[in-house]
């Protein structure tokens, strides 16, 4: 291939692919520019869209020409979509980073999952080309057919359409004002909540698009495949520092040509080709690395910064906190009895993912992180143990401690971006860096490989299910234990300050950032040992055992329980959610509709945690609770009920 | 506040109206086959939980629940299974034993079946991933070995045994593939699985070898299979297949050969591992030029197809799905570029013939390609498609089922008289250590040969099947590749 074909071929392939990753960037740009909300669900929404397309296209269903289905999807499916996310986007303005994540990755799989429901098959459904194809004319010998041409203009105008909006219309004016200050907006005689509410129809019309575009051109409506693609355009947001729309065109192109010349490359140079996977990755290391070099100053958070309430004492003394938690190992140590059989795997499983939960409470719950890559925490940690176990033949034990460790400098990494980002760039980061472990690293010699999986031996004396299930939950109590010293120690004071009041904490003179790279050390630490003992329960493991999509799901179902339930008693809840409940009903409607629920109740919670409904109440009681506690009737109550009891109100100290 | 409320409906409305108008009740293929298999019965097999059903009461005229009776008479092409008969017209081949014992079965080609005694249930348990990505591509297989039992049941069953096959999805999860072994065996009682279980077989192995239960046909992606002395496969390893389908494009003409593999998948990369980094195309007599990976989520492959053109590659092996398989040669057509594509059988379907850019698509299969014809068991076999799911989407993944059924039915008749009592896994494991160089009439490419304590010893032979004038055909004139 001569050089001007070549990099014809990177132009026409990266102009097109680019097009298709800039449209979906400049939907979630402007409404993450006009809300303060950036909506990690943006994907999902353009497989809805795709999903209403099908319903109305395809033969097999009622089979309305390409015109009609796409307007439908776009033209009202989208800005329908726009008006019900912007009553969701107005009350997550009110809470916090982390759980507008939360609500936001709730939506994705409210809405990736809705799809499968209303066509009842998670499968992919397959869709044609709907737009002409043939050849258009061609570039250095590539030929370009006109559907790429028409992907490619749209793209183009409605960049070039919004940029005239923004710059001259009124409307624009107000959109781009209305998240500084809409108390401003509303004495100039705009409606801000019309503003949003605008911004957010066009939006999602652009998701709804992208929908439409990307679907046929991967050769079917796939919810997971097109929520993946637009996760893609997260890195072409990158290059207008998440605000610019004109930058999140070029940076959507940008990434194209970047992953086309990649590409190219590791497919043409013998001493590239080891690295051919990080091609169809670019996007992701787009992301990730834009994360870690654009200077922090030009990734300012939009829209109100609601601060994380930091988690309130337990109103329960330490002996009956101590003897809750007795009683739920009690009870999980009856598990093999009473479970034994085909359901006590589903127990083993949540054994391993308690330790997760426990993890990731300590990043999120304590000390407001986000993590979107835990899963991949976890497959480090497996990796890392099976080496030491299965081919070092270090003793069971010592390879556990090992990949625990082993895990801790993957953590350290991803406290770089914790060190110099804010919650959502965050989140961004380690989802980036989730699906890069995933999709290049997994897949090397050093980790999982192409083999069938790694091997994952158990103990001796504990090679039966049932010893083995006692082993994990002893390993879970020693973990719940080292969380609870951690919590209640100095560390814990520190991990919630920095949730809380991270700049009064650097008054006082202690290190946020160290101590951010502690909590994702000691996460990652526990996040290896969930893998390793993971891998224990079947005695393999390989990449599809960690697929980091679950990552999100992770987030979702812990904050949930998070929003009831304090950490031991959370994490074992999720535990049980994620991976038994699922185990006991078998239906393949209920698995349909399981992910659905979780995202309904990730939504849920992050609504609560505006102080708003349940969570209010929830807090109110709290709040009545505890001030009832320090009555004086309640005093003399308790000095007569332990006349001996030198401190009668233990109970409202400390933090379980 | 009206106008919030109007905006609030119109949401509501078009959230609902578009999904309901388009879906609701029209895309239950696979439970209508499996209740038109189970003589009507409430449709709810493919996955999540058992189903009791697909007996068959010879001679009797009523059904209990799920119980197969297509109609009074048996299939008009079913033919007597007499245990120990040999090669018999029609459903049942291959194999030898013993003769059918005096006094315990009547039984004549063409004709329903009466048993002096009926037999207690068989059960054959099916575990698999028949749900999400992987499930479009062999969820047909509960369809096949359901339609297989139906027929079975039809003729009097195995041995006067009538038939039942669970199935259960595992949707891609180890714990719910070892929990539905465990549930299949323990509370079930299946004597055997068939296992479709491409990335969970880690999950269910353990129990199998634990306890002893046959598996018996499956997806064979597995390195399990051909290690493991409790798998039992209906045919040659995955490096067989890439052998074949590597040998068709030579003998089409095809030099020079670039894998498109898939990045998010472990069977994609380990499909490479073997065609390019253990040098199975080179053996066939083609030359790699350099693999490419792709994302499944990717939606254009002009550049991958452009590159490979550039590199003198007349043959694309393709390591990904139906979806992507479809775009990869819509992208490569735009540029003029027309190779011999290759795929496995999990990548592809019927509605694939008709495309113009797929004209040539060859795969491999280790078990008949499901469009051939022309001997007993073949006829057999469409037969009862015909008769218990006409409106199927026939697939690869039926024809495996199918096999699976064939191959655990020829190991029970293998037993003798001994068929006619009650069956246990072990008794499985006896008859399928009876199968030498049976290639089960013919529905296999090479020849079967189990040992009760070892792993399998197969011919590594393969049948292809490639898109020709808008038509999946068998290539080769139906005989198979064999790997030297």
């Amino acid at each position: 291939m001569s050089f001007a074909n070549a990099y014809g071929l990177i132009l026409v392939s990266g102009v097109e692919v680019g097009s298709i990753y800039a449209i979906a960037a400049m939907g979630l740009v402007l409404t993450y520019k006009t809300s303060g909300l950036f909506n990690f669900g943006q994907g999902a929404v353009a497989a809805a869209a795709a999903y209403v397309f099908y319903g109305f296209y395809s033969p097999q269903e009622l089979g309305l020409s390409w015109t009609y289905a796409a307007l439908i999807s776009v033209l009202i499916f989208g800005p329908v979509i726009g008006l019900v996310l912007e009553l969701v986007a107005r009350r997550l303005a009110d809470v916090p980073i982390t759980y507008k994540i939360v609500g936001t990755v709730g939506l994705l799989l409210i809405f990736r999952q809705a799809g499968s429901i209303a066509f009842n098959t998670d499968a992919s459904l397959p869709l044609a080309v709907y737009l002409p194809h043939g050849r258009a004319f061609a570039v250095s010998g590539t030929n370009v057919t006109y559907d790429q041409v028409i992907t490619v203009l749209i793209a183009f105008a409605l960049a070039v359409g919004l940029y005239l909006f923004f710059r001259y219309s009124r409307l624009g004016t107000g959109m781009r004002a209305v998240v500084d200050d809409p108390a401003l907006i509303d004495m100039t005689g705009h409606n801000p909540a019309h503003i949003r509410r605008v911004a957010w129809m066009i939006g999602t019309t652009f998701a709804a698009l992208s929908g439409i575009l990307i679907a046929p051109q991967q050769g079917a409506v796939d919810g997971s495949l097109l929520t993946i693609l637009v996760v893609y355009a997260f890195g072409a947001a990158v290059f207008g520092y998440f605000r610019s729309l004109p930058l999140a065109y070029v940076g959507g192109i940008v990434v194209g040509l970047i992953q086309a010349w990649v590409n190219h490359e590791t497919s043409v140079r013998s001493g590239l080709q080891s690295l051919s996977q990080l091609g169809p990755n670019a996007p992701f290391i787009v992301l990730f690395i834009g994360l870690l070099v654009v200077p922090k100053r030009r990734l300012v958070d939009v829209g109100r910064q609601v601060k994380a309430k930091a988690s309130s004492p337990s109103q329960l003394a330490l002996r009956t906190r101590s003897s809750i938690n007795i009683g739920m190992f009690a009870v999980l140590a009856l598990v093999p009895v009473i479970a034994s059989g085909p359901k006590l795997v589903f127990w083993s499983e949540a054994m391993s993912s308690i330790v997760l939960f426990l993890s990731l409470g300590l990043l999120v719950r304590t000390s407001g992180q986000v993590s979107l890559c835990h899963i991949g925490l976890a497959a480090v940690g497996g990796v890392a143990f099976s080496k030491m176990a299965a081919e070092q033949h270090l003793p069971w034990a010592v390879a556990l401690l090992v990949a625990g460790l082993l895990t801790v400098p993957v953590g350290a990494i991803i406290a770089i971006p914790a060190i110099r980002l804010s919650g959502l760039y965050l989140g961004l980061a380690t989802l980036g860096f989730g699906a890069l472990l995933a999709q290049v690293f997994y897949l090397q010699t050093w980790m999982f490989g192409p083999a069938n999986g790694i091997p994952f031996p158990r103990p001796e004396g504990f090679s039966g299910a049932k010893p083995y299930y006692y082993l994990m939950l002893l390993i879970v109590a020693l973990a719940a234990v080292l969380v609870a010293v951690i919590e209640r120690s100095r560390l814990g004071r520190l991990l919630r300050a920095v949730a809380d009041a991270p700049t009064a904490l650097t008054v006082l003179g202690a290190s946020v950032a160290t101590t951010r790279v502690i909590v994702f050390c000691i996460s990652a630490f526990l996040a290896g040992i969930s893998g390793a003992l993971f891998g224990g329960i079947f005695g393999t493991a390989d990449p599809n055992s960690f697929s980091f999509f679950n990552s999100l799901i992770l987030l979702a179902i812990m904050a949930l329980t998070a929003t009831f339930l304090r950490t031991l008693p959370a994490a074992i809840l999720a535990a049980i959610l994620y991976e038994v409940v699922g185990g006991y009903i078998n239906s393949p409607r209920f698995t349909l509709v399981l992910p659905l629920l979780f995202g309904v109740g990730a939504l849920t919670a992050a609504l609560l945690s505006a102080g708003t409904g349940v969570g209010a109440w929830f807090e109110r009681e709290a709040r009545e609770s505890r001030g009832r506690a320090r009555s004086p009737v309640a005093a003399r109550r308790q000095q007569r009920r332990f006349p001996h009891h030198t401190n009668p109100l233990p109970a409202i100290r400390g933090e379980s | 506040m009206k106008q919030r409320q109007r905006a609030k409906i119109a949401a509501i409305v078009a959230l609902a109206l578009p999904l309901a108008l388009t879906s609701c009740g029209t895309r239950l293929p696979h439970s209508a086959v499996v209740a038109a298999a189970d003589g009507g019965a409430a449709p709810s097999s493919n996955s999540g939980g058992t189903t009791a059903g697909g007996v068959t009461t010879p001679g009797a005229s009523t059904s209990a629940p799920g119980v197969t009776t297509p109609s009074s008479s048996a299939p008009t092409t079913g033919t007597s299974i007499v245990p120990g008969s040999g090669e018999s017209p029609g459903k049942t081949t291959g194999g030898s034993g013993a003769g059918t014992p005096a006094g315990q079965q009547t039984q004549a080609a063409g004709t329903s079946h009466t048993c002096a005694k009926q037999g207690s249930p068989i059960v054959y348990g099916q575990v698999g991933t028949f749900s999400g990505i992987i499930g479009g591509s062999i969820g047909s297989a509960v369809d096949g070995l359901k339609i297989w039992a139906a027929a079975t049941n039809a003729v009097g069953g195995i041995a006067c045994h009538p038939v039942v096959v669970d199935s259960i999805d595992d949707g891609g999860d180890n714990g719910s593939a070892q929990s539905g072994v465990e549930q299949l065996v323990q509370d079930d009682h299946a004597v055997a699985i068939n296992a479709f279980t491409p990335i969970t077989t880690a999950g269910i192995e353990p129990y199998i070898d634990q306890h002893r239960v046959p598996v018996v046909g499956g997806d064979l992606l597995s390195s399990a299979w051909y290690t493991d002395k409790n798998f039992f496969p209906q045919g040659g390893p995955l490096q067989a297949v890439l052998y074949a389908i590597s040998r068709y494009a030579v003998l089409q003409g095809g030099t020079k050969y670039s894998f498109f593999y898939c990045i998010e998948a472990s069977p994609c990369t380990q499909g490479e591992n073997m065609l390019t980094k253990q040098g199975i195309a080179a053996k066939a007599g083609l030359h790699a030029v350099g693999d490419q990976p792709i994302s499944l989520a990717g939606s254009n492959f002009t550049q991958q197809c452009a590159t490979a053109k550039s590199k003198g590659a007349n043959v694309i092996f393709i390591g990904a799905g139906v979806s992507a398989v479809n775009a990869i040669g819509r992208d490569c057509a735009s540029q003029n570029y027309h190779p011999i594509y290759l795929a496995l059988s999990l990548g592809v379907t019927n509605s694939q013939q008709s495309d113009p850019n797929l004209q040539g698509l060859a795969i491999g299969s280790v078990q008949f390609p499901w469009m051939a014809t022309g001997t007993p068991a073949l006829t057999a076999y469409h037969d009862a498609l015909a008769r218990y799911a006409p409106t199927l989407d026939d697939s690869g993944g039926a024809a495996a089922g199918w096999t699976s059924g064939e191959l655990f039915e020829r190991a029970i008749l293998n037993l003798g008289s001994a068929a006619y009592g009650n069956i246990t896994s072990a008794d499985v494991i006896k008859g399928l250590a009876m199968i030498h160089n049976n290639n089960l009439g013919g529905l296999v490419g090479g020849h079967l040969n189990f040992h009760a304590n070892a792993p399998a010893t197969l011919d590594s032979c393969v049948f292809v099947a490639v898109i020709s004038k808008d038509k999946w055909a068998p290539a080769q004139g139906g005989r198979a590749i064999c790997e030297p």
